[in-house]
Formats: C-alpha cells, sequence, structure tokens
C-alpha cells in the first residue's frame, strides 16, 4: 500500500512540475502589430485592390462608369505611393535625411499616366476637373511644380466652377509661400477670397494672413484673420443646418459626399484632396491673430474682441496665452491686466496660470492700477487655492507657492491702500470696500501668515474709510484678542473698536439688519468692558462706560442699562453723560410704565445729594408729578376693577402720599370707587377723611352732596340732612337745590319749622330766577299749616315773581283774611298766566274768584224785588260755574274743597231764596204766587245741587283716593265750609336710633335700588321700631318702583302712625284697589275712626273682598 | 365557623362603610364640565361669555408665565452680578446693600408672582361660575352655584391679601434700592474704585486664538519699501517676461 501510495505522489510531483513548466512558456506577450506590418498590409490590399480594379477596367469595355474606374486606378496607384513613402520613413525612424523611395515616383508615374489616359480618352468628362487635380498633386509631390502649377493653372482657367478650383488656388499659393515668394502666393490666395465662398476661403484667409504678417502689414492680416475666422464661422453654421436636413445650392456643397474637408474617404471611393489638413482654421486663425493685435489694436478692448470671435474655451484660452506672452514681452501693462485677469478666470490650472499671476501683479504694479485689487486679489488665491489642490503638487512647491501668492497679494493690497489714503482721493469709499474685500481674501486665505495681524489692522483703516464701521469694530477686536494684553497696541485697538462699533450704532436703524444691531452692541460691549481695564483718560472712561451702558439700553435691557447709567451718574456728578443718563434712567421707567420706580428714581435724584444739577432737577419735578398722577390712575384702574381690587390700595397709596395734593387724588378716587362699588361704609369713612384731611378741597362740595344723595338712597335721612346742610355751609355751587332737598327731607319727616327754615334760606341765598321751586315749596308747606297770616306775611314780599303756586295761594290766604281787593288782582294775574300755571294753580284761583264772588254775594241785602232776585241768580250762576271750573282742574286738592264750596254756597243761596221777600206790589196774586215757588224750586234745585256736589265730591274721593280734609267733609256730607283747604298735620317724628341690622338691607338696596322685598323689610323694621316717619318713605319708595297691595297697606299703617290720615286713607284704598283684604278693612276701620261711618260701608261695599294677608290696624270686619 | 362568620361580617361592615365614605366624597365636590364655546347649540351669547371667561384664563396664566419668568431672570442676575463685581475691601457694604438690593427685589418678583398666580385662580373660578351658570340656564347640568360663588369670592380674597403683601413688597424694595445708590456713592467718595462695577472681577480677555503673534514675539521684518505690509520688493519673483 505504502509503495502505491508513494507512486502516486512522484506521479503528481511530475504531473505538476511539467504543467508548470507548460505554463511558463506558454507566457507570451501580446502586443499591437507594428506599423510597419499595418504598412506592409494596407500594401498587399491596395495592391489587390489595383488589380481588381484593371481587371474590372478591362472587362468594363464602353461602360459608362469605366472613367471612375480609370480614377479610382490611379489613386490606388497613389495611394500605394503613400503607403510605399510612410513604409521607408518608419523604417528610417524619422530621421533628418531625405527618403529615396524608387518605389514612390514609379507608382505615381503611373498613377499621372492613368491620369493622362483617362482624360485623352475622355475629354469631356466630369471628373476632368478631379483629374487635373490629383495630376497637380501628384506632380508636386514628385517635386515637378512647373508641371503642377501647369495642371492647376489648368483647372482654374477650364473650370472655373469647378469646386477644386479652390484647392487648385490654394495649392498654388501654398508653393509660392513655401517658396517664399509670399507676394505671388498672395495673388493665389487673394482669388480664392474674392471668389464665392467655398470650403477653402477659410483656410485661404488664413493663409493670406500670414502672407501679411511675412510682409509686416499686421492691420492687413487683422483683417485677414478675422475673414478666415467669419468663414469658418459661416461654414460651421451652414453644416449645422445643412446636417438638419436642409437643401443647400451652392454647386457641389460637402454634403454631396465628395469633398469633406476631413480627408475622409468619399462615398465612391474616390479621394478627397484638401491641401494642408490638420489645420483647424478657428482656432489657429484666433492664436495666430495675438500676434498682430498686439501691435495693432488697443489693448483695453483685447478681451472682448477675443471673445467675440472665439469659437469656444479652448481656443479663447490658447489666443489669450499668446497675447500674454506678447503683452508681456511687450511690457504692456494694461493689456496684461487684461488678459492674464482672463486668463486666471478661465485658464486651467497649470504652470502657466502661475506665470500668469507673476505677470499680473507686476503688470498691476506697473501701471498702478489697484481699482480692482479685490477682484484680482480673489482670483489670485483662487489660483493659489485650486494649484495647490493638485495631487501632483509637491508640498515643498505647495509651500513655496503660497509664499510667493502671499507676497503678491499683500504688496498689492498694501500698495492700493497707500494710494487710498492720499488726500482727495475721488470714489474713496468705493476703492476702500474694494480693498477691503481685497484684505478679507488675504485674512482668509492665509490664516498662519506672519503679517496677518498687520493686515488685519490695515483692514481696518480701509474699512473705516469704506464707513464700513461695523466690520472695522469686528476686526478690530479681533486683533486686540490676538495682541498681548500686555502690548500697549491693545488698547489702542480696543479704543477705536468701540468708537467704530459706536459710529454703527449711530446709523439709522431702520437701515441696518437685527443681526447686525446685536453684533454691533456685543461687540461693543466686549470691546469697552475690556478697554477698561487699561489706564485711560477720564474722558475715555466716562464715554466708554456710558458706550457700555447704552449697548444695554439699545437692545432693551433696560434694567441692566438702568444700573449702569445709576452708576455713571454717581461717578460722575454734573458732567454731561451723567445728565443724559439720568434722562434715561427716567425714560427706561417710564418705558416700561413702571412708576413706581420711576417716582422712586425722580424723588431719588431731587434729593439733595443727587447728582443732578438744578437745571436738571427743574426739568425732573413735573416728570414726578407725571409719574405719581399716572400711577394714581393706574391705582384708581385697579381699584375699581372687577379683580377684587379694593380701596385699600388707593387707601395705602393716598396714607403715602398724605399732606400732597396726590394723596388728596388718591382719596378721592378711592370715594369714587367705593361709590361705584356701593360701599356705603367706606364711602362715609373717606368722605369724613376727606373732610377732615383736605377742608379746602375743591371738591368737597360735590362730595358732600353725593354723600347726602347716597344717604338719602338709603334713607338714612338724618345723615343725608346733615351732609347737605354741611355742603350749603361750604357755599356749595347747588346750594339752593341742597337746601329745597334738605327742606323736603324734614318736612317728610315733620319738623315743618326746620323744613320752612331751609326754604327761606334757600329763598335768600339766591335772586328771583333761581328761588322758584324753593318758593314754591314754602308756599306749600305755609298752606299746609293753614295759618294765613303767616302766609300773606311770608309770601306777600315775593308776589312781584309772579309764581303762580304762590301767589295763588297768598291769593287765597288773602281771601281767607277778608283782603278781597289784594286777592282779586293776585289771582287775576295767576288766571293770565294761565299758559304757565299748573292746574293746581289754576284751581286755587278758580276757586279764589268763586270765594270771591261769593263773598260779595253775602253783601247782599234781603232779596226784596224781582230786580235783585235775577241779578242774584245771575251771580249764583257765576259763582257755581267758577266753583266747577275750579274743580275741573282735577286738583286732589282742590277739586273736593271747591265742591265742598260748591255746595255750601248753594245751600246758602238756597236759604237766601227761601227767605226772599218779595212784595205784591205791581203783582197780581197769582204772579206772586207763582214767583214764591219759582223761588221754592230755586232754593230746591240749589238744595239739590249742593248734594250733588257733595255725592260727586264723595265718589270723587274713593276714584282718586284722596281723603284729604274737605274730602272728608264731603264724605260725612257736610259741605267745607272754609276758603282755605285743609290738610293733615304730621305727627312730630320722636324716634331717632336705628333699628338693628339694616346695613344688610341698605347693602341690597345699594346693589339694587329696586329691590322691593328688602325695601318693604327695612320700612317694616322701622315701623316695628317706632320710627313711621321713615317708614313712610320707605315704602312709598317701594310703592313707587313697583311695589305692590301689601306695600301699600303697609305704608297706610305708617301714614296713619304719623297722623297723615289722608295718606292713610289713600293707602289703604289703594291696597283694597290692589285686592288686599287688610287693605279694605283698614281703609273701613280708619274711615270709622274718623267719624264716617257711612264712608266705611260704601268703602267696604265698594271693593271686593281680597286676599288674605297684610297687617290690620285694628279688627276689621 | 361562627367565629369566621362574625369576622367575616365584620370585614363586609367595614368595606361598605369605606364604599359609602368614598362615594360621600366624590359626590360631596362637584366637577363642573366644561362647555365647548364652539358648540353650535349653544346661543351665541351663550358661547361668547364662556369663551370671554376662557380667554381671561389664558390671560391669566399667560401673566403667570410672565412673572415666572421674570423672576428666573432676576435670579439669574443676581447670581452672575454676584460671582462677577468685586468692590474690594473698601466696598464690603456696598456688597451687602447690594445684596439686600437683590433680596428685596426677589420678594417683589415672588410677590408678583404670587398674584399673577391669584388671578390665575380667580379667573378660573370665574370661569367655572360661568360655565355652571350657562348649563344651569341651558338645561345642560346642575350645579351648586353658591358653592362655586364662594369660591369666586375666596379668590377675591386671596387676591386682596396677595395685593397687600405686593405693596409692601415694593414698598421695601424702593427702600432699599434707594439706600444701595446712597452707599455706592459714599463709596465712591470714600475713595472707591469706580471701575469695579463695570469690570467685574475676571481676567481680561484671553487671546482668541495661537494665531502668529506679531510684536515681540515676531521676527522682527526687514525694512522695506512698504511699512504697512513688510514687503521686500527682493520678496517679489520678477516678471517673467
Amino acid at each position: 500500500m505504502s509503495k502505491i501510495v508513494k507512486r502516486y505522489w512522484v506521479n503528481f510531483a511530475g504531473l505538476f512540475l511539467v504543467c508548470a513548466a507548460g505554463c511558463a512558456q506558454q507566457q507570451v506577450t501580446v502586443r499591437d502589430a507594428a506599423y510597419v506590418e499595418i504598412l506592409r498590409v494596407k500594401i498587399s490590399k491596395v495592391r489587390n485592390a489595383i488589380e481588381e480594379t484593371r481587371e474590372t477596367i478591362i472587362s468594363a469595355r464602353n461602360a459608362r462608369y469605366l472613367p471612375e474606374l480609370y480614377l479610382r486606378l490611379a489613386e490606388l496607384l497613389s495611394e500605394e505611393a503613400q503607403y510605399h513613402h510612410r513604409l521607408a520613413y518608419e523604417r528610417e525612424q524619422g530621421g533628418g535625411k531625405a527618403l529615396h523611395v524608387p518605389q514612390v515616383r514609379l507608382l505615381k508615374e503611373q498613377a499621372i499616366g492613368v491620369y493622362k489616359q483617362l482624360l485623352h480618352k475622355y475629354p469631356r468628362t466630369a471628373l476632368a476637373d478631379q483629374v487635373l487635380f490629383n495630376i497637380g498633386q501628384e506632380q508636386r509631390e514628385l517635386g515637378n511644380f512647373t508641371e503642377m502649377q501647369q495642371y492647376l493653372q489648368q483647372i482654374v482657367k477650364e473650370y472655373p466652377d469647378s469646386p477644386l478650383k479652390g484647392e487648385a488656388l490654394l495649392v498654388l499659393g501654398d508653393y509660392y509661400f513655401d517658396k517664399g515668394e509670399v507676394a505671388e502666393s498672395r495673388i493665389y490666395y487673394e482669388q480664392i477670397t474674392k471668389d464665392k465662398p467655398s470650403r477653402v476661403t477659410g483656410l485661404a484667409y488664413y493663409k493670406l494672413a500670414w502672407v501679411w504678417v511675412n510682409l509686416n502689414e499686421c492691420d492687413k492680416a487683422i483683417a485677414a484673420f478675422e475673414g478666415a475666422l467669419h468663414t469658418a464661422r459661416a461654414a460651421d453654421q451652414k453644416k449645422k443646418a445643412g446636417a438638419k436636413g436642409s437643401a443647400t445650392n451652392a454647386g457641389r456643397e460637402p454634403d454631396d459626399g465628395r469633398y469633406a474637408e476631413d480627408g475622409a474617404h468619399t462615398d465612391n471611393g474616390s479621394k478627397k484632396e484638401v491641401s494642408n489638413q490638420g489645420i483647424d482654421v478657428r482656432h489657429a486663425a484666433l492664436v495666430d491673430l495675438a500676434y498682430c493685435y498686439s501691435l495693432e489694436r488697443k489693448p483695453e478692448n483685447s478681451v472682448r474682441y477675443f471673445r467675440s470671435l472665439a469659437r469656444d474655451r479652448t481656443t479663447y484660452v490658447e489666443a489669450l496665452e499668446k497675447l500674454a506672452r506678447r503683452y508681456g514681452v511687450m511690457s504692456e501693462a494694461k493689456g496684461s491686466i487684461l488678459v492674464t485677469r482672463e486668463l486666471l478666470r478661465l485658464g486651467p490650472i497649470n504652470e502657466e496660470r502661475i506665470d500668469d499671476v507673476k505677470q499680473l501683479h507686476a503688470a498691476l504694479r506697473e501701471a498702478k492700477d489697484y481699482t480692482a485689487v479685490g477682484s484680482d486679489s480673489l482670483l489670485i488665491a483662487s489660483v493659489l487655492a485650486a494649484y495647490c489642490s493638485r495631487a501632483d503638487v509637491s508640498d515643498r512647491v505647495r509651500a513655496e507657492m503660497k509664499k510667493q501668492f502671499e507676497l503678491f497679494i499683500r504688496d498689492l493690497l498694501t500698495r492700493a491702500q497707500e494710494r487710498l489714503e492720499r488726500p482727495q482721493q475721488e470714489r474713496q469709499v468705493e476703492r476702500a470696500m474694494e480693498i477691503a474685500r481685497g484684505y478679507r481674501v488675504y485674512l482668509h486665505a492665509f490664516p498662519q501668515s506672519k503679517a496677518y495681524l498687520d493686515m488685519l489692522l490695515n483692514i481696518t483703516d480701509v474699512l473705516i474709510l469704506a464707513k464700513d464701521h461695523l466690520e472695522a469694530g469686528r476686526r478690530l477686536l479681533q486683533a486686540a484678542f490676538m495682541v498681548d494684553p500686555r502690548d500697549e497696541r491693545r488698547r489702542d485697538i480696543l479704543y477705536d473698536a468701540v468708537v467704530s462699533l459706536q459710529n454703527f450704532l449711530h446709523t439709522k436703524r431702520t437701515d441696518v439688519s437685527d443681526l447686525e444691531w446685536v453684533l454691533a452692541r456685543s461687540g461693543l460691549r466686549r470691546a469697552a468692558s475690556e478697554l477698561l481695564r487699561y489706564p485711560l483718560h477720564e474722558d475715555k472712561i466716562r464715554t466708554v462706560k456710558f458706550a457700555i451702558a447704552m449697548t444695554y439700553y439699545d437692545e432693551g435691557n433696560l434694567s441692566e442699562a438702568v444700573d449702569r447709567f445709576t452708576a455713571l451718574a454717581y461717578e460722575y456728578p454734573g458732567s454731561e453723560e451723567s445728565e443724559i443718563s439720568i434722562r434715561l434712567i427716567l425714560d427706561a421707567f417710564d418705558t416700561l410704565s413702571d412708576f413706581d420706580s420711576l417716582m422712586r428714581a425722580a424723588q431719588q435724584f431731587l434729593a439733595s445729594d443727587s447728582p443732578a444739577g438744578q437745571e436738571l432737577r427743574r426739568q425732573i419735578s413735573p416728570l414726578l408729578g407725571a409719574a405719581q398722577q399716572r400711577k394714581l390712575d393706574e391705582v384708581s384702574l385697579e381699584a375699581a376693577g372687577d379683580e377684587g381690587g379694593g380701596l385699600d390700595m388707593l387707601v395705602s397709596f393716598a396714607r403715602y402720599n398724605q399732606g400732597t395734593s396726590l394723596g388728596e387724588r388718591a382719596l378721592l378716587n378711592a370715594f369714587l370707587a367705593a361709590r361705584a362699588q356701593g360701599d356705603s361704609e367706606q364711602l362715609y369713612k373717606l368722605g369724613e377723611a376727606i373732610i377732615r384731611l383736605y377742608p379746602s378741597s375743591e371738591q368737597l362740595p360735590g362730595l358732600l352732596s353725593t354723600i347726602g344723595q347716597m344717604a338719602v338712597a338709603r334713607f338714612e335721612i338724618d345723615r343725608a340732612i346733615a351732609f347737605l346742610a354741611r355742603a350749603v355751609k361750604i357755599r356749595h355751587p347747588q346750594q339752593v337745590r341742597l337746601l329745597v332737598t334738605a327742606g323736603e327731607l324734614e318736612e317728610q319727616l315733620g319738623s315743618r319749622d326746620q323744613s320752612r327754615l331751609r326754604y327761606q334760606e334757600a329763598i335768600r341765598a339766591t335772586d328771583n330766577r333761581g328761588r322758584a321751586e324753593a318758593l314754591e315749596h314754602l308756599a306749600k308747606l305755609l298752606e299746609q299749616e293753614g295759618d294765613a297770616n303767616r302766609m300773606v306775611a311770608e309770601l306777600a314780599p315775593y308776589k312781584e315773581d309772579n309764581n303762580p303756586e304762590a301767589l295763588s295761594r297768598l291769593a287765597l290766604a288773602q281771601l281767607a283774611l277778608g283782603k278781597i281787593q289784594e286777592a282779586e288782582t293776585n289771582l287775576q294775574n295767576v288766571l293770565s298766566a294761565s299758559a304757565s300755571a299748573s292746574s293746581e294753580a289754576l284751581a286755587r284761583a278758580h276757586h279764589g274768584v268763586a270765594e270771591i264772588m261769593f263773598a260779595n254775594s253775602l253783601g247782599y241785602g234781603e232779596l226784596n224785588s224781582l230786580e235783585m232776585v235775577e241779578e242774584y241768580v245771575a251771580v249764583v250762576e257765576a259763582i257755581q260755574q267758577s266753583y266747577l271750573n275750579a274743580a275741573r282742574e282735577g286738583s286732589l286738592t282742590y277739586t273736593p274743597v271747591a265742591l265742598g264750596r260748591l255746595a255750601f254756597m248753594s245751600r246758602a243761596a238756597a236759604q237766601r231764596f227761601r227767605t226772599a221777600n218779595i212784595p205784591q206790589q205791581g203783582l197780581s196774586p197769582v204772579q206772586h204766587q207763582q214767583v214764591v215757588s219759582a223761588l221754592q224750586r230755586r232754593a230746591e234745585q240749589l238744595e239739590q245741587s249742593a248734594q250733588e256736589a257733595l255725592t260727586a265730591c264723595a265718589n270723587q274721593s274713593f276714584a282718586q283716593r284722596s281723603f284729604g280734609p274737605a274730602a272728608r267733609s264731603c264724605l260725612s256730607g257736610r259741605a267745607w265750609d272754609r276758603v282755605l283747604a285743609g290738610f293733615d298735620k304730621f305727627a312730630r317724628r320722636t324716634s331717632k336710633s336705628e333699628p338693628a341690622g339694616l346695613e344688610e338691607l341698605r347693602k341690597r338696596l345699594s346693589r339694587n335700588a329696586d329691590d322691593i322685598e328688602a325695601l318693604r323689610e327695612l320700612g317694616s323694621r322701622f315701623l316695628r321700631a317706632g320710627d313711621p316717619h321713615y317708614a313712610r318713605l320707605v315704602f312709598a319708595a317701594a310703592i313707587e318702583r313697583g311695589g305692590g297691595a301689601v306695600d301699600a297697606n303697609l305704608l297706610g299703617i305708617a301714614e296713619n302712625d304719623v297722623q297723615n290720615y289722608s295718606g292713610a286713607l289713600s293707602a289703604f284704598a289703594r291696597a283694597a284697589e290692589g285686592g288686599l283684604e287688610a287693605g279694605r278693612q283698614n281703609l273701613a276701620t280708619l274711615l270709622r275712626k274718623l267719624g264716617l261711618n257711612a264712608a266705611a260701608e260704601d268703602a267696604i261695599k265698594r271693593y271686593p273682598v281680597g286676599q288674605s294677608g297684610g297687617q290690620l290696624l285694628s279688627k276689621g270686619r | 365557623m361562627r367565629r369566621f362568620s362574625r369576622i367575616w361580617m365584620k370585614r363586609t361592615s367595614l368595606l361598605v362603610l369605606a364604599t359609602f365614605i368614598a362615594f360621600g366624597f366624590a359626590c360631596g365636590s362637584q366637577q363642573v364640565e366644561p362647555l365647548d364655546p364652539n358648540d353650535s347649540t349653544l346661543p351665541q351669547d351663550t358661547r361668547r361669555w364662556i369663551a370671554a371667561a376662557e380667554d381671561g384664563v389664558v390671560a391669566a396664566r399667560a401673566r403667570r408665565d410672565a412673572a415666572k419668568e421674570r423672576l428666573e431672570r432676576a435670579r439669574a442676575r443676581q447670581k452672575r452680578m454676584l460671582d462677577e463685581i468685586d468692590f474690594g475691601s473698601k466696598g464690603a457694604k456696598v456688597v451687602d446693600s447690594m445684596n439686600a438690593r437683590f433680596e428685596r427685589h426677589q420678594d417683589y418678583l415672588e410677590a408678583q408672582l404670587d398674584r399673577a398666580e391669584a388671578l390665575l385662580a380667580l379667573a378660573e373660578a370665574k370661569y367655572e361660575l360661568a360655565t355652571a351658570e350657562q348649563a344651569i340656564i341651558h338645561d345642560i347640568a346642575r350645579y351648586d352655584v353658591e358653592e362655586i360663588k364662594q369660591k369666586v369670592e375666596h379668590a377675591r380674597r386671596q387676591l386682596q391679601d396677595v395685593r397687600n403683601r405686593l405693596r409692601q413688597t415694593r414698598e421695601s424694595l424702593d427702600r432699599t434700592t434707594t439706600r444701595f445708590w446712597q452707599v455706592y456713592a459714599q463709596y465712591l467718595k470714600e475713595g472707591g474704585d469706580a471701575l469695579r462695577f463695570w469690570t467685574g472681577k475676571g481676567p481680561s480677555m484671553s487671546i482668541a486664538r495661537s494665531a502668529p503673534k506679531t510684536g515681540t514675539d515676531a521676527k522682527p521684518q526687514e525694512q522695506s519699501v512698504n511699512p504697512r505690509s513688510n514687503v521686500n520688493p527682493k520678496d517679489l519673483p520678477s516678471n517673467p517676461f
């Protein structure tokens, strides 16, 4: 087994070795075939083609295409010749010596022979021009120039329209050009250029241009180069148009396939002949144009010119490169600048760009043209960056380039800056901005430069000239950070930074962005704060501190700003900065609407140790006053708000400012707020406080009347009267009104004497125009008192006022006293002013007139004649009418009086008639009897009238709910026997203490004056406490504000208690009408109490049984 | 078994009692369900009313947040100033006075925050009341309005108390501020350093980067035609043309 294994391994090893050897041997390097071999192959192929063509020619006897075959044969022979030539060339490896290749000559001569044969056999062939041209080319290549000329000339002469004419001329021109006979060559070239355009026209122009160049006629050369460029461009455009399928009609054009320019074979296989193949006219013409352009044209237009003619960037760049070299040689600075700039912008980044940079730098220095130094710096730096980023550039070269370029840029910028700083430079700002731009490029491109700091400082100078204070400041700050803190320059740099940034911040705010503003402020603050660490002049320190504070102020950080300004004010008292700081502090607080701080600060600066000057203090005082007022307004608003502000704040504020006008205003505002809130307790307290602390306040009268009115509304009558009286004492402008109000109140409380005095005081306090109301109230009061003497005594002095209310009452009083004539005059005055007189006054007037007539009628003697009877009848009727007039006025007081008096008068008249004694003299008995009967009837009628009047009076009482003494007299069936109306006299009020627990009810009424429940309860409490005077006022208010029968009944009870029976009866009647049984019963009870039982029965019948409830006077039926 | 039933009954009773108590608590404090101001079934006036109350809450909340922020800022400022400013040995009173001022300021701001909280509570109570009233009016729910009104009144009273405290802290702040400046003025009069307030005690700002230094640290530059740039013409490459 081991043997077999061993054998196996041995065989395996052997096989492995064999394979390895085989693999090693099979490593054949495959290379491309040598060019020589290729040529040999081509020669073989062309020979085959020649043979084939010959055979085809032989077999194609008399064929129409035989000329093409001959042509093809000749071309093949020529082609083989070319291959042999190339083969020889390759073999000799392009050596400089001439080649001797006999096959070439042989073949070419053969080709010529074939061409000639063709011409001979087919003299009119369409290929003749091609054949001639080919012969010419062959002759040229054989060096038979004479023959060449001959054949080519033949084309020109015999085939003027041939497309090969141009070719022929071109070859001829090239021949002479190559010989150096440029003038001769010009002739041929010009023939092409002057002829119609062909595909060689562009080239001809180009050649012609070189002719001119050689003749030193650069202007003509430029024209020729331009001609070449334009022609070539036109041809390109035509080709493009042709490529889209548009037909052309200029002879046999390239699109027929035979005469393409690129040297490829045509479709039919014939060779295309183009002299000087490989010249891109548009490229070569533009590039070669550079030399002449540099001599003939202005360099300022060079870039524009070449750009307009360039086909593509490559051509353009190459032309510019040549031009740049030309300008460099010519030391033409302007041109160099323009051209190198363009090259740096567009050219590929290679060593030539490095040279361009150097040339640009030199040219700029030469021309001292730094107007675009920023752009130039950017260009240079961009080239450097692009060059250094190349992978094939070593580190050493990079470093070297950086060093060089850094020098270039630095040199340019600094020179530019030197020129800038000369005085009276035009457009200085614009130039400065350009230089600054360049500096920015430098700083960005060379951050590690040793000159970085200097350049940084340079840019700041430039930025200041460019008025870019923001960047100047920021750069200065940057520079400051780079300088050692111990370096003295640092202080100056920081100071410059502060000044720059401050200048920026003086710019119009709308012209800068928010970001810039923020940057400037923060930069200024940093610079200024840092600057303060250095020893500075005091003025500078102050300025810097102020600048710091202003940054806070400008950014709205007012709390910081205030602290800084305050510190500044104390540090430099009396200085301008201090004064401005103080103003700004106050302004800051005003802006924040922080009136507390504003007041505190104002007071601080008004204090004796304040840093503010006298003038400033004078200005601060009104500010303090305004702030105090605004604070007060704020506190007042808050106190009056719904948010439970309370009066405490205002009161505290007032206390804090006690003794000042502000304190007074605060208290007044608190008073108003209390009134708005309905807080009566506070209102009284505050009112008292104001009166005590500010007795001279102009607001006192209004305040007191307000309190008085409020007291009335709360039914605190005594208090109201006291406040009203106090208001009057301090000469309230409305004191007459207040006195009348006070008098009314006292009247209601039964204090008639006091009331009378108030009215009299009111009358005395004013003239006749202002005392009408007071006079009327007085007259009414006196009438109610019923003292006619007093009425006359007190009212007569004012009769000239012609006040109807007073006058009518005066007249009645006079009547009552028997002063008929005076009364009559006054009554007439009232009646004559009937338009302005009230119905009450008119009622009195009519009543008075009736009374006068009645009084007069009483003076009649016994009726003892018919004439007297007749007269008396008329008088009675007149009196009746007058009383009825009085009743018709609808006066609640005088209607029952008039009706009652009518009844009285009627009964008296009836009695007169009954007791008349008419003599029989002159009358027959029958007549006499008739007269007596008539008088009796008249008496009966009058009795009846009297009764009717009383009935009407009684009915009227119930209907109108009017139950005064006269009405009650009617109800009892008795006629009123007095002139003056009667009135119930109120009982005097005895109770002065209030029942407990009324405040809650009063608060309810303060919040809602129409709270009937509260009113009822309030009145009831007064009633129970034995104060019916207050109670009746409350119940009357309840009825006025919508109260019902219950309230009317309670009013009746209160009125009864004050002995105002007419009021009580009226209220009970109202309650009965309202359906309250208690009212009905109370009405009857009171009527009975007054002795009017019949009326009581009538009342029970009149009103239906009402609802239960309500208080009774006593047990009723 | 008997013992077990006793224990079981006792436990059950306790459980039932606890349940009742829990329900009692739950039912005792009513929760007012908010009404949607966008609910089109409600009359417009109702919706406006509720929306207005809502706005009040939103505004109050915003004011509360602003007050918080002011307080935080003030605290940060105080810390910063105390860290940065140094009045030296002569300025101990100034520092004390400044501290006092800061503390009063904080008290004032805290009182402002309390007021804002109180206003927020009041706004929320009023919102609850408005919602409850409208719900009752439109038969959506039943609530004990009196209880809610009590809440509103309570909130008002709280606000009033806070306002009083605010006023006191304000007066205190004004006094300490005035005192501080008086102390500072005295400090200056006694020869105190007027720069301390401005420069603080921190070190000078350090150099921003380790850029090549100029001045004493730099290699002295050669004299050149252009002193500004220190560019020596010899360093410039010559024009190749």
